[in-house]
């Protein structure tokens, strides 16, 4: 399980595969292109790094190794968790 | 965001119940509006005040009022604020714009009688407008991902209920034609903005 989610008070809505996400607390809107996009809604649905990787994998077009995506979907969440998007699972 | 100014009318309007304000100026031909939302600087003033030349109802200069219900644009005829170097590009004024006298750094337009607005306008098309010196001028759509975020960076601070104007936001972009507007030539962009709501 990841060790963090999607923070529950943030408002979120997909516009043709893309996400803006925003924090009506801080003002503040993020906007998710589509490989994000998928990441955030697998986040908000508890799967695992690696699962959100296999996920990516399915959805691209010559994917490179999962090690690889797997490592960019943990870099991915630490930029969500820098932008104060994320909050620690119970 | 951006704050809302000092500017009386401004602080009035944030306080309207129901409205989302937005940094933009707005024009409508035959009740159809484009919203051109953008920064001080980008050139939204002048391309608005080029359209009501040409023939728009003029809607918005600076603060753009939108229903949160409706989505309809509301009209907000204040003078628009026109800065010095594009004064020159705006001449000869004609009957549909009424230059005032210089204050400070800006002079004030206000419409003239036949450019005030006419009721509620849908806004069928935003646009994002960056004057760039002897750009050539591009029109190109955007992702409604970006036009929203960049809204809501483009709300006044003081728009009350923000999760209800996020959501009116994003039924707005859903429903509206949302561009970016490179541009070195005001007629030009004139010219492409207004053929997005059909009065080109």
């Amino acid at each position: 399980m990841m060790d963090a989610r999607p923070r529950s008070d943030l408002l979120s809505t997909e516009l043709d595969g893309e996400t803006v996400v925003y924090d009506p607390r801080a003002n503040c809107a993020v906007w998710l292109n589509p490989v994000a996009s998928l990441v955030w809604h697998r986040m908000s649905g508890g799967a695992s790094a690696a699962e959100i990787a296999a996920s990516v994998q399915q959805c691209t077009a010559d994917p490179p190794p999962i090690a690889q995506i797997e490592i960019d979907v943990r870099r991915l969440i630490d930029q969500m968790r820098d932008l104060d998007l994320l909050q620690c699972a119970m | 965001m951006r704050h809302v100014t000092d500017d009386p009318a401004q602080a009035a309007l944030a306080r309207v119940r129901g409205a989302v304000l937005i940094h933009a100026s707005a024009c409508a031909h035959k009740g159809k509006a484009v919203l051109l939302a953008g920064r001080p600087g980008t050139g939204k003033t002048t391309i608005a005040a080029r359209l009501v030349q040409q023939g728009l109802r003029y809607y918005a200069d600076d603060c753009a009022v939108v229903d949160r219900r409706s989505l309809a644009l509301v009209g907000f005829a204040v003078p628009m604020r026109v800065k010095p170097d594009s004064v020159s590009l705006l001449e000869p004024w004609g009957t549909r714009l009424v230059p005032g006298a210089r204050v400070g750094d800006v002079t004030p337009i206000a419409p003239g009688r036949a450019a005030l607005p006419r009721g509620r306008a849908r806004i069928a098309a935003i646009v994002f407008p960056r004057f760039r010196s002897a750009a050539r001028c591009r029109l190109a759509p955007c992702s409604k991902a970006q036009a929203l975020t960049l809204l809501l960076e483009l709300a006044y601070e003081a728009t009350p209920a923000r999760a209800s104007a996020f959501r009116a936001l994003s039924r707005l972009v859903r429903r509206a034609s949302c561009h970016t507007l490179e541009f070195g030539d005001v007629d030009e962009a004139a010219s492409a903005v207004s053929e997005l709501i059909g009065s080109g």
